[in-house]
Order: structure tokens, then sequence, then C-alpha cells
């Protein structure tokens, strides 16, 4: 029964056109005949360099030809390119160490010329060009003949061996695979294919399964071949056919494959409106799953963050009155952003706002959970963007052991500081270092930096840092603190005299008992 | 190298005096896309363009598009074929499939039923020496490829490099491969053996072993902050196919320059090796000499000075102005370092020696995430924690997790289990995970269990490899970073690349089969072959090809280790690479 009777018996069939069984299809004794009305008069054509034009002229006629043929003038001209290679290196190659090996291996490739070409760089040298085309001519003819055979092999349902059928795929030589019409074959086909883990083979086998057994019979003979169903579903993801690589994980049972192709779907759609709504549909449909709980919870977190963005950016596109916003002009809207990222832009613009208002960042901060190391963090630097340095004690306002803030919050605080909730502060939360650093580099005054760098409980460590920062306030501290007079006044020399730390320190000379 | 074979395809495909205009999508970085456009204009093609949606305006009878076999490429060839044949039916349209002309290509242009209305060919590139002994194909899809998606097609491509040297320097009798996807480069590799003429067989071996590892088999090291120079180089500025691109800064120019990097360069040679730690002393020492020859200029007689001049006055500039680029790109790496960068290693090493409170560990990283550092960063202290930890508890993956989703966008949901996928993120429990066995480790065992059945139990992990292996080197191991004789020194003395350490062993003789119960501990199975009794088992020259990227630190342990075992060692490569590199391949854009 040829493929058309099928088709007839079993009404038309849903999957993706037939695509690599039909090589040799009927229709290529058209191309046959296309093929020698065009070869006979190129096989007598002059000897001036067309001998490359005979077999691809004629590939553009005939198509199942086109790999055929090259390779196997290919492996003809091979031998003969061999044969001057070896004949090249012996002369060297018995005397040469070991060594020379690796430091001639550029010049070996370099100078190396595939078979095929260098039979056409001898011939353009003009050593012997006309009967090399002669030659040349003859081999072709000779290799057309040898493919017209091996192609008769597999139009007549000789079925070739597996393996050898596998080969071939994988040496780019014609291969058909119509003979291989029982599911054992087809099966023993995509396991040989499997054995070799050549990507192509498994594809090329594993659609010839697809393509001609009922869905089911495929899927149950896939979920037995994880590599083959990997290697499909990343094939129908190239071919943007999303839906039908999210249904046939789902029905390998990958319920978390498929939830997260799902959502990756949903990622590429155009606008953010769009997105929320595929996002929702995905939600929906394919993170029902118990096990996915933690990521059904991120992709919830994902929608809610989305429409807050969105409803951030309708409130700033147009406004204004905000007057940072006239003073830092936006580089970019802020839906499609991670949460700290709006978290700092919500610090930037609405600072002051009142909770209720969409962009308050304190109203971020209660919506969504954060740990007290990302709320200071962020915090502190996107206030300093706009130049303003919040004291620490403001900062522990932030934190979830206070007040009536956030729920949310000190939950997840609970957990980062494991039972120090009580003490959580800007000092056991951030690494104070870190921050006077950061704090510097955004040019944040010294006496800010004074009050973070009095956060450190080592003095030795205080001194460095303040050193390091040009911060003589609190070099000034710790010199009070340690009771070091003699450094004190040493270090009075470093500080321009008259400025507000010099009298500082002149004060503290005079007044503290030493 | 490229050219003659470029040229020779393209005389082969449009015939040497076709006009032609040629869609290019640049797959080849760097020296490559250069040489290629050269070789294009020696041979009549008139223009290139980088493949877009939209065709390229038609001017010509010809056209020749270079592309990668992937499908989506291809489809946008097909969509210009298209839409061209129409206005124009008698323009001919070449399709260049490098490395391999695989059957998706062939099965989709059916199915848009161009088959036969375009011309089909195949360009296999042969290694690119970067250097004396470094081979690299320039494959950079081949670690996402394989390793995420499971399409070992270009193992094909690798064999047929690889027995282009046979053919060149005879069969090499002595084979270790180790990994999935080198147990495909061996089945290729016999495969096109077969097809070989025989001659070939008796030729003597020039080269005496073969090794083949995954990038799998060590996920470690480019996880690591590199510290030799050349690696350092490679994370700052990136190296492309042995070429650096200087930003001006560097360069003290107006614009950035290319510069390639490889042996023939002296100073570079002495370098590029060297912990960072020691390298500008290093520099500053030639400096100076060199310095003091021009000097001693101002003292010469006219016959001296005659001299200078003719022979020595050129080599002298030329030497102050790379070792000029190399402070200068030094600072630069200096100052780009983090104020934590001793932190940093610190936490990087004291996870790979299992030596430093691990608590301390997660509290960096999750600082470092709350400061929104690069994403690629986060992730390699991330994936590293996690391999260290053979896999992450689920209760602490969630937390953490959530962690990165909140810095980096929920986006990242996708890059998460491309990680987890690739088993450098893991969940160690999975068993809370019941319902339908569907946690995310599931499909990587899976497939590794298709190969191999003795595979460790996910649990064992990286430190029983890391035990077995002896990676990480005795307590009494003096190191000496800056005159190193152990190949720990890349890593300060914390940790030995794996594929290095491995090769050494078999080098020194151990046993294969101690060798082989070894290498069990690492995902995939093992081919080890050796000549039959009798014939010659070749020189101690030994080609070794890592799957899916080579960093420059496995380089310089590699090179270190060719001192230390008197052998020549060849590396052959997919590609060069960084842990920033392989991270980013499977990020989700």
């Amino acid at each position: 029964m040829n493929r058309a009777e099928n088709e007839a018996y079993w009404g038309s069939t849903d999957t993706a056109p037939s695509a690599l069984d039909n090589f040799f299809d009927e229709d290529s004794d058209v191309n046959w005949t296309g093929y020698s009305a065009n070869y006979s008069p190129s096989s007598t054509v002059s000897p001036t360099g067309s001998w490359d034009f005979v077999p691809h002229g004629t590939q553009a006629e005939i198509s199942p030809a086109v790999q055929s043929s090259t390779s196997i003038t290919d492996n003809i001209s091979q031998h003969s390119s061999f044969a001057v290679v070896d004949a090249g290196s012996a002369g060297n190659s018995s005397g040469k160490l070991a060594k020379g090996v690796g430091k001639a291996i550029g010049e070996k490739l370099d100078s190396w010329k595939p078979p095929s070409v260098s039979i056409k760089w001898n011939s353009s040298q003009g050593q012997g060009s006309g009967s090399c085309v002669q030659c040349s001519a003859k081999d072709n003819e000779i290799s057309q003949l040898k493919k017209r055979l091996e192609n008769s092999y597999s139009r007549y349902n000789l079925t070739l061996p597996p393996d050898n059928t596998i080969n071939r795929i994988l040496l780019g030589q014609p291969y058909s695979l119509e003979c291989y019409r029982s599911l054992e074959d087809k099966l023993a086909l995509l396991d040989t294919a499997l054995v070799t883990m050549d990507g192509s083979a498994i594809l090329a086998t594993l659609l010839h399964l697809r393509n001609t057994v009922r869905s089911s019979l495929f899927i149950k003979e896939m979920e037995a071949r994880p590599h083959a169903s990997q290697l499909y579903v990343s094939y129908l993801k190239k071919r943007y056919n999303h839906a039908e690589a999210i249904k046939f994980l789902g029905s390998l049972g990958k319920s978390e494959d498929a939830a997260i192709l799902a959502y990756e779907l949903a990622l590429t759609s155009k606008t953010p409106e769009v997105k929320v709504k595929n996002l929702k549909k995905a939600l929906e449909n394919n993170f029902t799953d118990p096990a996915l709980s933690h990521e059904t919870k991120c992709v919830k977190d994902n929608i809610k963050l989305l429409e807050r963005q969105i409803a951030i950016d309708q409130a700033d596109q147009n406004d204004q009155l905000n007057p940072m916003l006239v003073k830092y002009p936006r580089a970019a809207n802020t839906v499609d952003k991670s949460l700290l990222t709006t978290l700092y832009y919500c610090c930037m613009y609405h600072w002051n706002a009142a909770e209720s208002h969409v962009g308050s960042p304190m109203g971020l901060r209660k919506a969504h959970s954060f740990t007290d190391r990302q709320i200071l963090w962020t915090v502190l630097r996107g206030r300093a963007r706009v130049n303003h340095w919040p004291l620490p004690t403001e900062l522990d306002s932030w934190l979830g052991s206070k007040g009536l803030l956030g729920a949310l919050g000190s939950i997840s605080s609970a957990f980062s500081t494991a039972g120090k909730v009580i003490s959580s502060s800007v000092k056991t939360t951030l690494p104070i270092d870190q921050v006077v650093h950061t704090l510097s580099a955004s040019g944040a005054p010294a006496n800010i930096l004074a009050v973070y760098i009095a956060l450190i409980d080592s003095m030795d460590t205080r001194l460095k840092i303040a050193v390091n920062y040009k911060c003589h306030q609190a070099v000034i501290d710790v010199y009070i603190a340690q009771k070091d007079r003699d450094a004190l006044e040493k270090y009075m020399k470093e500080i321009p005299a008259g400025s507000p730390e010099y009298l500082k320190a002149e004060n503290a000379i005079k007044s503290v008992r030493w | 190298m490229v050219t003659p074979r470029m040229v020779g395809l393209y005389t082969e495909t449009v015939g040497s005096s076709g006009r032609t205009r040629v869609a290019v999508q640049i797959t080849v970085s760097g020296v490559q896309a250069d040489k290629l456009t050269r070789a294009h204009r020696s041979h009549g093609v008139e223009k290139m363009y980088r493949l877009e949606r939209l065709p390229p305006p038609v001017q010509s009878a010809q056209r020749v598009y270079v592309v990668r076999p992937a499908l989506i490429t291809l489809k946008y060839v097909a969509d210009h074929v298209h839409s061209d044949k129409l206005s124009h039916p008698d323009i001919h349209f070449h399709i260049v499939v490098v490395p391999r002309l695989v059957s998706w290509v062939t099965s989709l242009l059916e199915e848009e039923g161009l088959y036969g209305v375009v011309m089909l060919h195949e360009f296999t590139p042969d290694f690119i020496p970067l250097d004396d002994d470094l081979l690299s194909l320039e494959m950079t899809h081949f670690f996402r490829d394989a390793f995420l998606e499971g399409d070992f097609s270009g193992c094909v491509s690798v064999a047929r490099a690889i027995n282009t040297l046979q053919g060149l320097y005879g069969r090499i009798p002595n084979v270790l491969a180790h990994g999935r996807a080198s147990k495909a480069v061996i089945n290729a590799l016999e495969i096109l053996t077969e097809q070989n003429s025989p001659k070939k067989m008796h030729q003597t071996p020039e080269i005496g072993h073969l090794f083949i590892f995954d990038r799998d088999a060590d996920y470690v090291t480019p996880l690591l902050t590199q510290l030799t120079y050349e690696g350092a180089l490679d994370e700052h500025f990136g190296i492309q196919a042995g070429v650096v691109d200087f930003p001006a800064e560097v360069m003290g120019e107006d614009t950035s320059r290319k510069i390639p990097l490889n042996s023939k360069d002296t100073i570079y040679d002495n370098i590029r090796n060297r912990h960072f730690a020691g390298v500008s002393s290093y520099l500053i020492t030639r400096a100076r000499e060199v310095k003091a020859k021009r000097d001693q200029a101002q003292t010469m007689t006219p016959g001296q000075m005659r001299d200078f001049v003719a022979n020595e006055l050129r080599t002298l500039q030329a030497l102050q102005t790379t070792l000029g680029v190399h402070l200068k790109a030094c600072e630069s790496i200096t100052k780009s370092m983090r104020l934590d960068f001793e932190t940093q290693l610190e936490t990087e090493y004291g996870l790979v020696t299992g030596a430093r409170n691990q608590e301390k560990a997660k509290v960096f990283l999750k600082d470092c995430l709350a400061r929104m550092l690069s994403l690629t960063s986060n992730l390699r202290l991330l994936c590293l924690y996690s391999l260290t930890q053979n896999g992450l508890s689920r209760r602490e993956y969630e937390k953490i997790t959530s962690e990165v989703l909140t810095a980096h966008g929920h986006k990242h949901l996708v890059t998460l289990h491309n990680l987890r996928q690739l088993g450098i993120l893991a969940v160690s429990d999975t068993a809370i995970v019941t319902a339908g066995g569907s946690g995310g480790n599931a499909p990587l065992q899976d497939r590794l269990a298709q190969v191999t059945s003795l595979l460790p139990k996910k649990g064992s992990g990286w430190r029983a490899a890391a035990r077995r292996l002896h990676l990480i080197p005795d307590d009494d191991v003096q190191i000496d970073i800056h005159n190193p004789t152990h190949m720990s020194y890349v890593f300060n003395g914390a940790y030995t690349p794996a594929i290095p350490k491995v090769v050494g062993d078999a080098l020194s003789g151990q046993g294969s089969q101690s060798l082989s119960d070894n290498l069990k501990v690492l995902p995939g199975s093992t081919v080890i072959c050796t000549p039959p009794p009798g014939s010659p088992s070749g020189p101690r020259v030994a080609l070794v090809v890592v799957l899916g990227g080579l960093t420059f630190t496995e380089v310089a342990a590699f090179r270190l280790l060719a001192l230390t075992s008197s052998t020549r060692i060849i590396l052959a490569t997919t590609n060069t690479t960084t842990g920033k590199q392989l991270i980013s391949s499977v990020v989700q854009e």
C-alpha cells in the first residue's frame, strides 16, 4: 500500500507532512530524466575549469543527488589527495621528533587542502589539467552510477540493517526510511540511532516513527526513551510549536517541564498586558501539580508584580508634578524589571508617597516578601542614587521586626536571621564595610559615613576604614574612644585647620580627660 | 586553515566568475569572520550581509547563505527564498550549512517545498590552531546544544576534525574517553575510520594518546574565579578565537583594538599562565630592563649607536609597547575587582575544600544577591554552592531561588530550570516531590541512566568525585603560586582542575583499571582503547579534546602538566570558554 492509498484509507493525518522518508519517491523519475539530459552534454564540456560545474550544475535539477554527489566525489578524490599528503609527510615524518608535531600542527593544517579543493588547485596551476578533468569526469560518472545503484537498493523495500542506515545518516549519505515498515524495525532503527547519540539520526528516525504510527503508540515508546523525547521537545520548541511540546510533556507525566515551558511561552508575549493574561492562563492550565507549589508561587508573584508595574508606569508616564521625575528623568520604565529594581525605582521616585500610592516603596514592601538584607541594600542604593543617605535609625524602621510593618516581611526575616528577629538592624544584617564603600562611592558626606562606621564593633577595623575613606570625624571618634591623645594630635595635621572636624578634635583634646 | 577551504567551497558552489551576493549569518567569530570576509572578496562576492528576518536587496543572480543548522535560521532563509523567488525567478540560491548538514535542515526545506530549489552544501571546519598547543572548532553553541538540549549532533563534526588529524598524524593508539558527548565522538570516529583507506592504518602514529572529556566532568573549574593572567583576561575582556578586544583605555588610543594573544608574543607567552598576583611585578621588572637598555644608548659611541639603532631599537620599542599594554590591562582588571574580591575567593575555596563554615558562604551568597551583583556571577556562586554541597535541601533551594528571582527577575525561573537540567544546580531531597516523580532532576537522571547504570547515586555527587580523584591537595603540600610545580596553583592551591588531573594520572601510567574505577564517579561512561600488543604505543604526545568548552585556567594547568610529565600536550576543544559564558548560554533571554 503506498502512502496515497494509506491516506485515503486512514483519512488525512494530522501530523506534519512526512518529512524525511520520501527521498526517493515516485517523482524522482522526473528528476532522473532531467538529470541525464543534463549530464551527457556536460561530460564532454571543455576542460577549462568547468569540472566543478558538472556535479553542481546537475544538483540544481535533481534534488536527491545533492548530498550524495558531494560526498561521493569527496570520497573519490580523497584517496588521491591523501596519497599526496602521505608522500609529503613520509619524507620528514620518520626523522621528525615527537616534539615537532604540535609546533607544526598549525602549519600542517594550514597547508592541508581538503581533497576536492586540492585537485582544483592542481588543475588551476596547469598541472596536467586536461587529463585531470577527463579523469574526474569519469570518476563522476562512476560515482553517479554507484549512487544510482545504491539508491535502487532502498527504493524497493530492500531493508538495510538499521546500523547501516544510521551510519549513512551520520556520514551525510543518502538514505531512506520508507523501507522500515514494521514497528519493530522502526524502533530498532531509533534505538540504533540512540546508541550513536547523534542528534541528526535520532531526530530523523523519531520523526519517521511519529509520522507513521498513531500518537498514543508514539508516546508510549517515547516514555521509554528519555533522550529521544528530550530531543523531540527541543525540536518542537525550535519550531515554535510550544503547544504540542507542552502536550507531549504532559502526556509523559513531566509536569514540571511542561509548566516551565508554558511559562516560557507566556514570557514571549508582546505587551505586558497580554503577558499578564497569558501568565494567568499558564498558571491555570499547567501549574496544577501540587509538587509545583514553589514554582506556582513564583509565577503568582510575577503576575502580581507585573500588574503593579503596569500601574506604576501608568501613573508616572505623564506625571509632571513629581519633582523627582523631573529632576531625574526616567531612563526606562520599571515594567518587566525585577522586584528589587522596582523597589529601587520606588525609593528613587516615590520615597515620600503615601502608602496607598501605587508607587510607594513601603506599599511594595508590604505587598511582596523581601528579606531584610534585600530591603536595606536596595533602599540604601536607591536613595543614594538621588543623593539622599538615610541614617541607620531611619532604615531600622524598614525592618520587619518593628511595629506593625509588613507581616510578610517579618516572617521572611524570621527565617533569614533564624530567631534573632528582635535584634535585627542594619548592623546585623549588612556587612558594614561594604555599606560604607557603597555610600562613599555614591558621594555620601563624611558625617553620614561616620555614623555607619560607628556601627562597626572592632575599633581597629573602624579606624582602618575611617582612614581609608578619609572620614576624619570617625577617626577622631575612634581616638577619643581609645583615649589615644598622641595619635589624635598627630592626626590633626591631616585635617584642614578651622574645619568642623578640626575644631571637634581641638575641643576634645582640651576637654576630655585623657 | 579556513581561508583555502572556504575559498574552495565558494568556487565550487558559485563558480569563480559569478557575481554573488551573500547573506551570511556569521557563525564563526573573530579572526575567522575577518578571514571569511577577505576570502569572499577575492572570489567575486559583492557584498555580505548579516542574516536578518527580511531578505537583503536582490542585486545579483546568485545568493549564498552561510548558516548554522538551526531551525529558526533556516526558516528565515526559506522565507527569503519564497519572497525573492516570486519576483526574481532566475536567481540561484545556495545554502552552506556549517558545520554539518543535519537531517532536520533537509526536512525543513522539504516541508517548505524548497528541496531542489536551493542548493545545499555542507562545510565542516577543521580545528583552527589558536596557538602551538591549542586547537579550537569555535563551536560556541556546542555546550547548550549538547548538555542542555541533548543534541549531540556536533560530535560528528568533532569526530571529523579528529579524523583529519589522524589522517595527518596516523591513528592514535591509546584512547581514553569519558562522558556522553565523548562517547558520541568515539562512535562517530569509528564509523569515519571505517571509511578511510586502510593504508592510513599503518602509518606510524605521531601522537600517542587521545583523551576526550565532556565539560560536565568538571563544572567546578569554570565556576571558580580564574586567577591565571590569560583566564583573567578572558573573564574581563573576553578572548574570542585567540583574539582579545582591548578597550580604548587599555590601548591608550582612541578606539578599542583587537590584539592576537599567542606564543609568538614572547612577553605574553611568559605571563599568560602566571598567577595574576605575579604578573605586574614581572612586567615591571621587564620594563625596567628595557628602560636600562635604552638608557645605555645615551652613552654609546656613534658606532655602537648605529649598531643599536639597526638591531635592537625596534625590538625594544615593540617590547615597550607590549609591556605597556599588558600593564594597563592588569591595572584595568585590578581596578574592576570588587572590594570583596578576597571574600569571594575565600568563600569559593571554603566551599570547595569544605573548610569554611557553609553558613557563612550562604550569607555571602545572599548578600551578593541582595546587592544585585551581576546575574552570572551570582548564579556561578549559587551553582558552586549547590555542587559542593551535593545539592541543596528543598527548603534551602526554595528560599535561595526566590531571592534570585527577586533580585534578577521572575523570568529566571526558566534559567534555574535549565541549570537543574544541566545538573549544576540540584535539589538533593527529591523524595519530597512525590507527585508523578516529576522533580526537575528526573530528566537528567533518566538521560544519564540510559547511558550508564554505573552512575553514582545522586547525593554522593561531587564531593565523592573530588575525594576519589584527589582534586583537593593535602594540607601539607606546598603550593608556590609564582613558581608552580603543582597544578592546583591556578586556584591558590585549593583545587586541581579535574580534567588535567585525570590526564596527568593516565600519563603517569596509573593502571587503566584503577583509573576507570575512579572515573566512575564522573557522569557518563568510559571508553578505553589500548594498542594491540606488539604494535607501537606511540610517542609521548597527547591530544586532549574537551567537549563543551575549555577554560584558560585548564589550559595553564595542562601546560604545567606538559612540563612536569615531559609530554607534549596538544589541547583541542569545541571552544574556549569561561564560567560566565557557560552560565550565559543557558540564561533565559
